[in-house]
């Protein structure tokens, strides 16, 4: 490794840092994010972006879209920080092509209030942002076609709420009161009522849900309608809607909107895929009756037990960490690799222990392995906080048995969302590296 | 930030990486911090208040809509500390103010945007981890300032200290086994036995055994790390680089002081430690003979500081050293117009006696230089001697003895300096284990048998009872004095017959001058040089 003067060493730890965030997922039409962006799918283990695209009626390798392939209602969960948010937005700019797919994406976090979210807010939702994404790409549709919708408004929900529930009520007099832009404003409006959490929310829910079918039959006849103008513009065959936030659905309302109101989801007529939380896809085994579940594992740097490490994994994640990190911060590969075993294939914590490196050396050190030990210690003394003394006996069950061994209970859900247990491909389970090395885990070793 | 000593120095560590991870607060950055004690929590958020002038405290119980009311702070502060968060984890509100928070999580890194600590209770960290999942995954950091709430005994050897200057070497043998009784029953070592190790080292370094004083200083060193007590990491490093000077790998102590040490002090904000470590490194470099650089951190890194801080004890040390300074630059006038105008009187002034009697003592030097014994004498017998009998000072009594004797032999009085030596000197070295300070005075004794032609009993203690205590201790720098004196009096001797002997001596001690880079270098080269005028070392 060749020299850094102190100057070069402390710039280089300052630009590592401000690279090293995960408090939001990259963006594939930012360049400085695209820069960081590393596949890792090849390193998830048998998991294949592949098979989602083939549920999809998208073929890989041609990519073409069968149009004739039934509507998909798809789930996509996975453990926090393993890049579902990303991998989302990836597969957005893949699909999103003339021949492929006319992607709408709708955060929900942005768009609404997630806490004590319900179906018919994320429809509205929908509608939303693709009627404002149409006016943007200033796809042409057909007056008749937008009417459904507009009656619905203001013979079911106009009429029914005041000036003062309706936040940015509509003035018929001076804007317009037909067409894309009406409409946009006014499901901006149903959604911004819902999302700043007015005590009328309730309301139009009801008013909503009391005219759903109408309501369902108005937004698919409009999206057939888009898909055929889509067609003729060259932007896309069938609409595809990604909707990322909904994995933050607290427990009851995730099983209300997943598998309670799955009924009235699935009556718009389209092509979904929701993030969902990974607590649903885990405990809840009637999702897979309603939804094709996709789960995105953790990256697997190696087999259960297994003490040789498998390379592309490794290379893959060394791949993530040096496009944030210069090289020359480390005194040597070893230090690198240490970490990348420590974090388990789990990014954020991968990029949590590089931060905790950096820290370690205030701008003046190169990362050696006694840093690294240092930042593994860090974790692991976090991990501590999340586990019960009793885990520590379930863990080192779990890490002794076979793959096929997951015993779903309570305890082993907690351990699992907390972290402290990762799940790889084909959905065996392994206590993370870090816990691995507390004196309780140990202890439990020896019992 | 400024270091203040009512920050436990265990959470030096902690506060340093609270620091790195926040940066200047000014963007999204989630640290959870654990606490015991809300006065020390309290202390802790009024220390950064120093990094972080607009930093903001929110309390989570008189905030009914959190959310806006960090949106509405973040407006004008940067850092926000929210506090009294125990209404997120009730019961009967079924952690509701938790999961809102935790769902808002995008939405608060988009709108508030700054950097948030948020006070939770060793119980509530968990709850908080379950709860608030997503936000738990988002932290950049759990730190801990926790402190034990229940004061435990503290066992006997932690509050045992010995005077490592003036005990006895008994003493000293007593103290080292029961640290290292202790030590050896322990399974895993506490903050508190870094400290006992560090004592160890600086018993042996007293003792001159440098090598078991380097290894314990060492352990210091990593059971420090292991607690991430960032300070007393430092101060460890600072023994250890201590003991690398004192057996004269500069080199060595240099690069620790700079990479190790003051780093860590600078990011402390520790403005007192900053300035005794650059004092330090002005040591080594004064010994080098950098006196340009030298005095320019002493009197633009050192002095300033200790103005600033009002410590006129300090104060007076950094004018003493300056005053070495000038001293080995030849101006005496003016080093001793610092010493007796400026740092004696300043030591009467605040009652330090001792240090009187240290600057009366270099005062003494700089008139034996110039030859003015009587006045040296008068000075060490009336000044000097009577402050540390009076502290029972016995090693500065030594001391202080030996240089009466230094001016005796000077005069040529060298029964009576031979006298004082062998019985005022050298058993006040043995009675301390001062290994070092034995092989001195063996050397000014052989110097006296010189001077008085006893060559053989000369030749006899250089060999024998000096130089293989310099070698023994790893102290290149006496070695190489050592050597060179050897030289010169098997030169005195018999310059044929010790040729080969002679210039193997000179040659040796060449070479450690020029690897410590001192400038004893140039008087050795010379003296080589006349062995054999045409050829070069």
């Amino acid at each position: 490794m060749s020299a850094l003067s102190p100057t070069e060493l402390l710039a280089l730890t300052r630009a590592a840092k401000r690279k090293l965030r995960y408090d939001s997922p990259l963006d594939p039409d930012n360049p400085e994010d695209t820069a960081l962006l590393v596949d890792l799918n090849e390193a998830r283990g048998n998991f294949s972006q592949d098979k989602l695209l083939f549920e999809l009626g998208v073929d890989a390798i041609s990519q073409t879209l069968d149009e004739e392939n039934p509507y998909q209602y798809i789930v996509f969960g996975g453990h926090r920080g393993c890049g579902k948010s990303t991998e989302l937005r990836r597969l957005a700019k893949f699909l999103h092509q003339p021949n492929l797919y006319y992607v709408v994406l709708v955060d929900a976090l942005t768009e609404l209030d997630i806490n004590n979210l319900n179906y018919s807010d994320i429809l509205l939702a929908q509608a939303k942002v693709l009627i404002q994404q149409l006016q943007d790409d200033a796809i042409p549709l057909e007056a008749a076609y937008l009417s459904k919708l507009e009656q619905w408004f203001s013979q079911r929900v106009n009429t029914q709420l005041s000036e003062r529930q309706l936040v940015g009520k509509l003035e018929t007099g001076g804007k317009a009161s037909t067409g894309l832009p009406f409409l946009g404003n006014l499901f901006a409006s149903l959604t911004t009522a819902i999302s700043v959490g007015s005590t009328h929310k309730e309301e139009i829910r009801t008013l909503v849900r009391n005219s759903f079918s109408e309501f369902a039959s108005a937004f698919n006849l409009l999206i057939r309608h888009v898909e055929e103008q889509l067609k003729l513009a060259g932007h896309g065959n069938k609409i595809l809607f990604i909707i990322d936030g909904t994995d933050r659905l607290s427990n009851n309302d995730a099983n209300n909107f997943f598998v309670r109101d799955i009924h009235q989801l699935k009556q718009i007529t389209s092509h979904f895929i929701y993030c969902t939380p990974i607590e649903i896809l885990t405990e809840n085994n009637r999702i897979g009756q309603d939804f094709s579940v996709f789960r995105l594992p953790m990256v697997k740097i190696a087999e259960k037990g297994a003490t040789d490490y498998h390379p592309i994994p490794i290379a893959k994640l060394t791949e993530l960490i040096h496009k944030r990190t210069d090289p020359r911060l480390f005194a040597d590969t070893t230090a690198l690799d240490q970490l990348i075993k420590a974090s388990g294939g789990h990014i954020r914590d991968l990029m949590r222990l590089m931060d905790f490196c950096l820290a370690e050396t205030l701008g003046r050190k190169l990362i050696d392995t006694d840093i690294a030990n240092t930042a593994i210690k860090f974790l692991a003394t976090e991990y501590q906080r999340v586990i019960q003394q009793n885990d520590y006996a379930l863990l080192v069950e779990i890490d002794r048995a076979d793959k096929s061994h997951v015993p779903v209970s309570q305890q082993s859900c907690h351990l699992l969302y907390n972290l402290v247990l990762l799940e790889y491909n084909s959905y065996w389970w392994q206590s993370h590296p870090v816990v691995r090395t507390l004196p309780a885990y140990q202890l439990a070793l020896t019992a | 930030m400024d270091w203040t000593q009512q920050i436990d120095s265990q959470h030096s560590g902690t506060l340093l990486r609270l620091l790195y991870l926040m940066e200047d607060g000014k963007r999204f950055c989630l640290i959870l911090a654990e606490y015991t004690l809300g006065e020390y929590r309290n202390t802790i958020i009024k220390e950064l208040a120093s990094h972080y002038p607009d930093q903001a405290i929110v309390s989570a119980a008189h905030s009914e809509d959190i959310v806006a009311t960090l949106k509405a702070t973040a407006a004008t502060a940067s850092v926000i500390h929210i506090i009294d968060t125990q209404c997120w984890f009730d019961d009967s509100k079924d952690y509701s103010l938790l999961h809102r928070l935790n769902q808002r999580r995008e939405w608060l890194a988009q709108h508030v945007d700054r950097g948030l600590v948020i006070w939770l209770s060793v119980a509530q960290v968990s709850h908080f981890a379950h709860e608030a999942a997503d936000l738990w995954a988002w932290r950049k950091a759990l730190v801990n300032f926790c402190q034990a709430i229940e004061a435990t005994p503290t066992p006997l050897v932690y509050r045992q200290v010995i005077d490592e200057d003036n005990s006895t070497l008994a003493d000293k043998h007593q103290r080292l086994t029961e640290i290292q009784t202790y030590l050896a029953s322990r399974t895993a070592y506490s903050l508190a036995d870094a400290l006992l190790w560090q004592e160890q080292a600086r018993i042996l370094r007293r003792m001159g055994d440098l090598d078991a004083a380097l290894a314990c200083t060492l352990q210091s060193v990593n059971i420090n790390k292991a607690h991430n007590d960032k300070r007393a990491t430092a101060v460890s490093y600072g023994d250890w680089a201590d003991v690398l000077q004192a057996r004269g790998e500069w080199d060595e102590a240099l690069r620790i002081r700079h990479e190790e040490e003051l780093p860590i002090y600078v990011a402390l904000g520790d403005k007192r430690n900053i300035a005794v470590t650059m004092g330090k490194i002005a040591d080594v470099l004064q010994a080098r003979g950098a006196w340009d650089e030298a005095l320019r951190i002493r009197r633009e890194e050192e002095l300033p500081v200790y103005e600033a801080l009002g410590d006129k004890r300090s104060i007076a040390v950094s004018e003493r050293k300056i005053a070495d300074i000038l001293i080995y630059r030849g101006e005496l006038d003016q080093a001793l117009l610092i010493l007796t105008e400026r740092c004696i009187p300043s030591m009467k002034a605040i009652g330090a006696t001792k240090d009187v009697a240290v600057f009366q003592g270099i005062v003494a030097d700089i008139l034996q230089d110039r030859g003015k014994w009587d006045e040296a004498l008068r000075i060490r017998r009336a000044e000097e001697l009577p402050i540390y009998k009076a502290l029972g000072d016995k090693r500065s009594i030594a001391i202080t003895m030996g240089k009466i004797a230094d001016v005796l032999q000077a005069r040529g009085e060298w029964d009576e300096a031979l006298r004082i030596r062998r019985e005022e000197v050298l058993p006040v070295r043995v009675a301390l284990g001062d290994k070092r300070g034995i092989a001195f005075t063996m050397g000014k004794i052989a110097e006296v048998l010189q001077a008085r032609g006893e060559w053989g009993e000369a030749l006899r203690i250089r060999r024998e009872e000096q130089l293989p205590v310099y070698e023994a201790l790893g102290d290149q720098h006496s070695l190489l004095i050592g050597q060179t004196n050897l030289a010169q009096l098997l030169q005195t001797l018999n310059p044929q017959q010790h040729a080969t002997e002679i210039r193997q001596l000179l040659t040796t001690a060449l070479n450690t001058a020029i690897d410590l880079h001192i400038p004893e270098q140039d008087i050795i080269r010379k003296r080589l040089q006349a062995l054999e005028p045409d050829s070069k070392p």
